[in-house]
């Protein structure tokens, strides 16, 4: 048997705007590499603000066909390609919600409202407050606006710039819901510790 | 991670985000472009056919199917040198694919090769070792038809493909269970229409 040769030879790094722009001619291959480069971040971002591995790869799906059929109307001069792919994806995530196609048993969503109550799920908090899924779902109880801003700069470490142009909104706003995001969930996690000792 | 937190604790916070993003880190998504983004993509995709040393290779090789027909042995493809001996194999007619996806996958693939632009060659993938000779797939009536038309309209293409890695099996090769759930690389053979003619696998 011959003995396995890679598949594709190495390349020197492609630049967003002549990926896209092979994207937008046809290029298979330019799509594949695309994919290959953002598609983890992209569904990332998606699966940190929905909690739910199929929407996220549906929303990530979305990403890519809107690059595949698109790709022209990436603008290089406004950011990167994953910047932009993330941006298709949270709105595919958003028309998903906003068409009410919720799972039964997800809370995924939580409250768009910054002034709504707090989440059902305190008492999973106080007895595990420690652990990494009661802190996920502190996270998802936050409304949309401030998980979508805590999840882009504190949990996926963009730059600001690049994280209010995904969440398409001016950079102080981005600031503000962080802010806010972050004292929120201070405050979940303190109240359950108050109540737990 | 950012440096500004509220005073409510910034340590505990930090450390509290630190530890959900690397959890986020190990979600990752399906490793190959959904068929559903190719499918896409052929679509919208222009009618300028493959690239052309794509098309020269397929003529050869159609050239050699034909020669020996549906059935029998296969035979060597034009371009390769003599190669190392292989596993014996049983050959001949296979109906059909194993499997839906199979398919499906397939013949996406092909659509969407049939479908782009021709290639930059500085992208194009790079050839690599061949493992299998070229294997018919298509059934007498569906031969015929095919070979008669691509002799005809002298079309086709070969194709890089990714396929289930049990199609080793319904070609009657070597199959190695322990590595199923890891795709195979292969070269398909495909008719204007989008029927695979024949399949070769590069990386069993």
């Amino acid at each position: 048997m011959m003995p396995f040769v890679p598949w594709t030879s190495p390349r020197t790094r492609i630049d967003d705007a002549s990926l896209a722009r092979r994207v937008a001619a046809g290029d298979r291959d330019a799509l594949a590499l695309a994919y290959e480069r953002e598609s983890g971040a992209v569904y990332r971002f998606a699966f940190a603000l929905c909690g739910n591995a199929s929407w996220a790869a549906d929303a990530t799906q979305e990403a890519f066909i809107a690059l595949a059929t698109r790709a022209d109307g990436f603008d290089p001069a406004r950011g990167a390609l994953g910047a932009w792919l993330a941006g298709v994806a949270r709105h595919a995530l958003l028309a998903q919600w906003r068409t009410g196609q919720r799972h039964d048993s997800s809370d995924a969503w939580g409250d768009d409202d910054p002034g709504a109550p707090e989440a059902p799920s305190i008492d999973t908090l106080l007895v595990r407050r420690q652990e990494t899924e009661a802190l996920w779902a502190a996270i998802r109880s936050l409304p949309w606006a401030f998980r979508e801003a805590l999840v882009l700069v504190d949990l996926q470490e963009r730059p600001y710039e690049q994280a209010a142009a995904i969440a398409g909104i001016e950079l102080n706003t981005l600031r503000s819901r962080l802010h806010r995001a972050r004292a929120r969930l201070a405050s979940l996690l303190n109240a359950a510790t108050g109540e737990a000792a | 991670m950012n440096d500004k937190h509220p005073p409510g604790g910034p340590e505990t916070l930090r450390s509290a985000l630190a530890r959900v993003s690397e959890d986020l880190h190990r979600h990752a998504p399906a490793a190959r472009v959904p068929a559903e983004v190719l499918a896409a993509m052929a679509q919208r995709g222009r009618a300028g056919g493959a690239h052309p040393a794509m098309e020269q290779q397929a003529g050869a090789h159609l050239a050699l199917l034909e020669q020996r027909g549906p059935a029998g042995e296969p035979m060597a493809a034009p371009e390769e040198s003599a190669r190392a001996a292989e596993p014996p194999r049983r050959t001949g007619w296979r109906a059909a694919w194993a499997g839906g996806a199979l398919a499906m996958a397939t013949t996406v693939a092909a659509v969407a090769i049939l479908t782009l632009a021709p290639q930059d060659p500085a992208m194009a993938p790079q050839r690599a070792a061949v493992s299998t000779d070229f294997m018919p797939v298509a059934n007498t009536e569906r031969w015929a038809r095919l070979m008669a038309d691509a002799r005809e309209q002298g079309s086709a293409w070969v194709v890089p493909a990714e396929l289930p890695r049990d199609s080793l099996a319904s070609m009657g090769l070597p199959y190695d269970p322990s590595r199923a759930g890891e795709p195979v690389r292969a070269e398909l053979l495909v008719h204007t229409s989008g029927d695979v003619l024949a399949v070769r696998f590069v990386q069993p």
